[in-house]
């Protein structure tokens, strides 16, 4: 009798998915730092956009003593604002070696591998500051960092936060109520129209392509995202996660953009998820995958906060049949309306992650 | 036991005792038991299993009896032809000297590998398919095993062989699963006795642990989810038939594997039902749902005719008219699902593509320069359409002439490996559609793997597949079975667009989609006459009316004037306003009135009067469509919304239950609603809304000023559409700008008909929806006559073309105007 019990105790089991593995893994909390120290053979990676934040992580590094590489990624188009030539002299002034990489906002296929080119000789660890990183920049990079063989091992993601997030609430609800008398008035803050929905073959998606498909999408505050991504892709299904800011000040912001969005006139199922602590995304897009896999196809559009972007680029990392769409935007407004201050820095260790994906 | 296993190497170039005919050469395998040695007979010309157990590792029953001798031949009581048998005849094998004194078991030698190095080998690799086979080669041997009262008792991985056989059986699968060593855990001293179906879950575990979950279509998906969550997790390890029906029951488990097909097309959707009847406006909305598509379309659209003939077709027309929805609709999986697929009623096995994935696969693809990389879309889309198009025909023979397809699926499948140039894998199970379909996906996977290297000159592309293969495989396929023989296939491709499916990538498929040969049509849809390329990249231009035929849907509703379009808005507003249970109105006339009133002239004179007219009544929705009936729906919709919605309409004693000013509102307010969306639709967006917005204002401009001089009474001149003089030449962004008009049709293009001055000239007429936001009637009389360069200029400064154009005052002769008579 009890030969039996113990046998069936062993079968009672069954083969754990990917999505599986990676939903029973422990997920590192992102981690508050004040300073942290890079060694000689590190290497981080960081963006140089116009935000000031963009010098956080890299002004938090230098703070330890020993030199370490930096790569720093370049915009194109070129925006006189970016704080490129800031960091370079800072890279100089620390006595730290770096080299530079284009990325083309508009041409962005095949970047992963390039930066992956560029870091080949780095034996130590990797720090991706995201701070400044477009979002599907954070993802091009999470995935081809995922796909080598040693993985995330040693590496990390960095981010700084701003310290005021403009729009304003007034600016907003002035916005919308103009949005309320002419139909055809635009809401723009950040940014404006989109260039494409942009789509980039390493992060698509082989499966034959038999059934519907289901945008998950994070609604933001550029209605023309969603527009966008609705009219040039024709989804079935939506699913919108929408972002929680960590400060409650910024709460207002989840009902504009339900407002700026129309979300009433999209039928969607919807989701909430921090815009900093990206496990409640990953454990959002997890669930996403386990319900509806087997029967849709997955699109993901990262129009999130960049630490949800990060949750997608993990997920993406793991997931390759989940097909990754981007509407690039056509502009930005002009530097001086972005992000102010560079607030706390964050640091993220992604080795946990190697586990699933071996 | 393991250490009284006596040296295997001095078995080699030894005779079988009592068989000398049979000679050792070669250790196979050494387990607890004993040797496993390959024996040959020259005089038999054959190979034999001679399995050497010591006497130390045998079962001794009381008084010295040899009770393993009837354990290991109780399995030839098993007819199953997976079983491998011993030979009855079982030698001893005794030599003092060399320390030697076992006994051997004589069986078939089996060719190929055992499970576990096939496992070993294809770690990751595995396919659904041959996990299915294997389960059910596997439970069909169960069966037979359970009536006869016969155990196993030590299946491993070890004693699973994947058959591979000779060449020479022309008859039967060359790759099967065989089982040996029956019996031999019971005979022998460990007495390690294993549940059989314990250790089948544990096999099944080993399979599954080696499939690629995210590499595998939705259908293996599927397929691995009810392996792992019910036969892994449930059937195979219950015991207990109280808890689960289906515990050791063989027969039962059989018919629940053989049944996932089925479970899987049962699968209807989400099991949404239209509860209000403006819900799912569009196909790719309804999405899987198939009796709902069935129940929403009307079988009286415009063009059915024509997409239905035997031609390859490339259907056009605007976002929303319905493409989708009849593309899928005549699809056979469609068709199977809801129950219409008889064989007397399939003319042609339909097979749906949409475009979207060669989007995702080939994003803004250009000629590349290497010449080994220019066949990569055609052998991404042969894998695909031909994957797809053996998913359906399996299922739809299986259904109607299973016995036909059963016999023959193995040739055709031979046949297609062939054609495919392809060396099926050495798995039992490859003479299938099923496996053939398999390898097609990992086709698809490696062109677009190819694909991202396809300029990298460092790294190979491989071989591709030429434009015939598809074509080739499809008449195979057909002309195989008696059944299938003069149906060809037709393959719906949806939203064949550029950008989207750049033109240099339909150049490089078109050389598939535009041939002429009896077993395979293409329809292709396509946004616009501009979205589509009707030439390929070795320079050939396909001739419409030989190659192709084309379907403008948005000029077929145009030039309507049979009635026929409201016809088909009726009864596509009858659908879905029945489809909802006791829903206030059951027909478009009692929700928004008729209003036959047809006198433009006078339409245009009020709107001098008074600025505007109040649009309302059936014949003006369809008077507003141009094909795109999913605006029409969407507009009903909202005018529904504005009275109060069902609840209201329940309670409302008029007739119509929507006002004539209600009507009015709303279709003002949707044409702004659609501007709105088209200015964040693309790049250009708030470009084509400024151009939209010039063109409205000058034409309600000459209805107010301007009056018709070829017509009596000199009514107002009632343009909705741009009339060029001369063929367009225009600068590149114009030109741009242009397409998009038409891609979003803004403008549809008219290319029946002459120019004033002779010349056959695409006219652009406005979308019919625009026409009452910019106070315009639908008379289709006149038109704004414009030089190609005014073209230019409304194409590339709306503002000021508008300020050239717009007439603000009774006529003002310009003398750098057209004149309109």
């Amino acid at each position: 009798m009890n030969y039996h019990l113990v046998r069936k105790e062993q079968f009672r089991m069954r083969v754990l998915r990917i999505d599986e593995k990676l939903a029973a893994r422990p997920k590192p909390s992102i981690q508050p730092v004040e300073r942290f120290a890079l060694g000689s053979g590190d290497c981080l990676i960081l963006c140089a956009g116009f935000e000031e934040r963009v010098l956080g992580v890299l002004d938090t590094a230098l703070l330890g003593s020993v030199p370490f590489k930096v790569v720093v990624v370049e915009y194109l188009p070129f925006v006189p604002q970016n704080r490129s030539t800031i960091i370079r002299e800072k890279c100089v002034q620390s006595g730290l070696s770096f080299s530079e990489i284009t990325y083309d906002r508009l041409n962005p296929i095949g970047f992963g591998g390039l930066l992956l080119e560029r870091i080949a000789d780095c034996n130590g660890r990797i720090i991706v500051d995201v701070s400044g990183m477009s979002r599907l920049l954070i993802v091009q990079v999470l995935v081809a960092l995922g796909s080598r063989k040693t993985s995330f091992h040693q590496c990390s993601v960095a981010y700084a936060e701003a310290n005021t997030y403009p729009p304003s609430q007034s600016e907003v609800e002035s916005k919308i109520a103009k949005l309320d008398t002419d139909p055809t008035f635009s809401v723009l803050f950040l940014s404006s129209g989109v260039f494409e929905v942009t789509i980039v073959p390493e992060l698509s998606s082989p499966s034959i392509p038999i059934g519907q498909t289901r945008l998950i999408a994070f609604p933001s505050l550029d209605a023309y995202q969603l527009t966008a991504l609705r009219a040039e892709l024709q989804p079935s299904r939506f699913s919108f996660i929408h972002g929680i800011p960590p400060n409650s000040r910024n709460a207002w912001r989840a009902d504009a953009i339900r407002k700026i969005n129309r979300l009433d006139t999209v039928k969607h199922d919807s989701h909430s998820a921090s815009t900093l602590d990206y496990r409640e995304t990953l454990h959002c897009l997890l669930r996403l995958y386990a319900m509806h896999s087997e029967r849709e196809r997955l699109l993901i559009s990262p129009t999130g906060s960049k630490m949800q972007t990060v949750a997608v680029g993990l997920f993406r990392a793991h997931l390759d049949d989940v097909q990754i769409v981007y509407p690039t935007p056509k502009a930005f407004c002009s530097p001086t309306n972005y992000t102010k201050g560079v607030g706390q820095v964050y640091l993220l260790p992604l080795d946990e992650f190697s586990v699933a994906l071996s | 036991m393991r250490a009284n296993l006596p040296q295997a190497g001095w078995f080699i170039g030894q005779h079988l005792p009592n068989r000398p005919d049979i000679v050792i050469i070669q250790l196979v395998k050494s387990g607890n038991d004993g040797h496993v040695f390959k024996g040959h007979s020259d005089s038999l010309t054959r190979d034999w299993a001679c399995k050497v157990i010591p006497r130390n590792n045998l079962v001794i029953g009381a008084g010295g009896k040899e009770v393993w001798r009837s354990e290991v031949l109780k399995a030839n009581s098993l007819t199953n032809t997976a079983v491998v048998k011993f030979e009855q005849q079982i030698d001893d094998w005794k030599n003092d000297v060399a320390g030697v004194d076992c006994v051997v078991l004589v069986s078939e030698f089996v060719e190929g590998c055992d499970l576990k190095d096939f496992i070993a080998k294809n770690k990751g690799t595995v396919t659904i398919a041959f996990v299915t086979s294997f389960l059910s080669t596997m439970l069909n041997l169960f069966h037979e095993m359970k009536l006869r009262g016969v155990v196993h008792g030590d299946l491993h991985a070890g004693n699973i062989l994947v058959q591979d056989r000779s060449a020479y059986d022309l008859l039967s699968p060359r790759h099967v699963f065989r089982v040996t060593d029956f019996g031999v855990a019971e005979a022998t001293s460990d007495r390690r006795f294993k549940d059989d179906f314990d250790q089948l879950a544990d096999l099944l575990r080993q399979l599954l642990e080696q499939v690629s979950y995210t590499a595998g279509s939705l259908k293996e998906k599927f397929d691995f989810n009810v392996l792992n969550d019910k036969f892994l997790a449930r059937y195979l390890p219950e015991r207990d038939r109280t808890r689960e029906p289906m515990a050791r029951q063989p027969e039962l488990l059989f018919k629940e594997l053989q049944g996932i097909d089925a479970e899987f097309d049962k699968y209807a959707g989400e099991g949404s039902r239209l509860l209000n009847p403006f819900d799912f406006l569009n196909c790719e909305q309804i999405g899987d749902d198939e009796s709902l598509l069935k129940s929403l379309y009307s079988d009286r659209f415009l063009g059915l005719d024509v997409i239905g003939s035997g031609n390859n077709v490339v259907v056009t027309g605007p976002r929303g008219c319905g493409k989708s929805t009849v593309f899928k609709s005549l699809s056979l999986h469609h068709k199977s699902q809801v129950g219409e697929d008889a064989p007397a009623e399939t003319k042609y096995f339909g097979v749906y593509y949409r475009c979207l994935d060669l989007y995702f696969a080939f994003p803004r693809y250009v000629i590349p320069s290497r010449p080994e990389a220019l066949d990569i879309p055609v052998h991404f889309v042969t894998a695909t359409l031909l994957a797809g198009f053996c998913e359906v025909f399996e299922r739809w023979a299986l259904r109607h002439f299973q016995e036909e397809y059963r016999a023959c699926e193995s040739r055709v499948a031979i046949k297609l490996w062939d054609i495919l140039g392809i060396a099926p894998p050495r798995e039992p199970g490859v003479e299938t559609l099923r496996f053939v379909t398999a390898e097609l996906q990992k086709q698809r996977r490696k062109a677009t793997e190819r694909q991202q290297f396809a300029s990298d000159a460092k790294r190979g592309i491989g071989r591709c597949w030429g434009v015939d293969i598809l074509q080739r495989a499809c008449e195979a396929l057909v002309e195989s079975f008696s059944f299938s023989k003069s149906r060809p296939v037709y393959f719906f491709i949806d939203d064949y667009s550029a950008p989207k499916v750049t033109k240099a990538l339909q150049s490089s498929l078109n050389r598939i989609f535009m041939q002429r040969l009896p077993h395979c049509f293409f329809k292709l849809s396509t946004e616009s006459p501009v979205s589509f390329s009707s030439g390929d990249m070795d320079g050939v231009e396909y001739v419409e009316g030989r190659e192709f035929f084309m379907l403008n849907l948005g000029l077929v509703y145009l030039h309507d004037d049979s009635d026929k379009k409201l016809a088909f808005i009726e009864d596509v507003f009858h659908r879905r306003l029945s489809a909802v249970e006791r829903y206030p109105v059951k027909d478009l006339t009692e929700l928004v009135g008729s209003n036959p009133f047809r006198n433009w002239n006078e339409d245009a004179r009020q709107i001098r009067r008074a600025k505007r007219i109040t649009i309302w009544g059936k014949e003006n929705l369809s008077n507003l469509c141009s094909g795109d009936i999913h605006y029409v729906i969407n507009l009903v919709a909202s005018m529904v919304n504005a009275v109060g919605g069902e609840a209201q309409l329940l309670q409302s004693a008029n007739t119509p239950k929507v006002s004539a000013s209600v009507q009015d509102k709303c279709i003002r307010e949707e044409a702004g609603e659609f501007l709105r969306n088209l200015k964040g639709s693309c790049e250009h967006g708030d470009k084509l809304v400024e151009i939209a917005s010039a063109f409205g204002i000058v034409a309600n401009s000459f209805l107010r000023w301007r009056n018709s001089t070829n017509e009596k009474g000199e009514p107002p001149w009632q343009a909705c559409r741009i009339e060029p003089h001369d063929a367009l030449s225009l600068t590149g962004p114009a030109q741009s700008l242009y397409d998009e008009l038409l891609r979003y049709s803004v403008f549809i293009e008219d290319v029946r008909g002459k120019s004033r001055r002779g010349k056959t000239v695409p006219r652009l007429c406005l979308r019919r929806f625009l026409i009452p936001y910019f106070n315009l009637t639908f008379n289709g009389r006149d038109s704004i006559p414009l030089e190609p360069e005014d073209i230019e200029l409304l194409l590339t400064a709306p503002d000021l073309f508008e300020a050239k154009f717009r007439r603000r005052g009774l006529d003002e002769p310009r003398a750098d105007e057209l004149p309109l008579g």
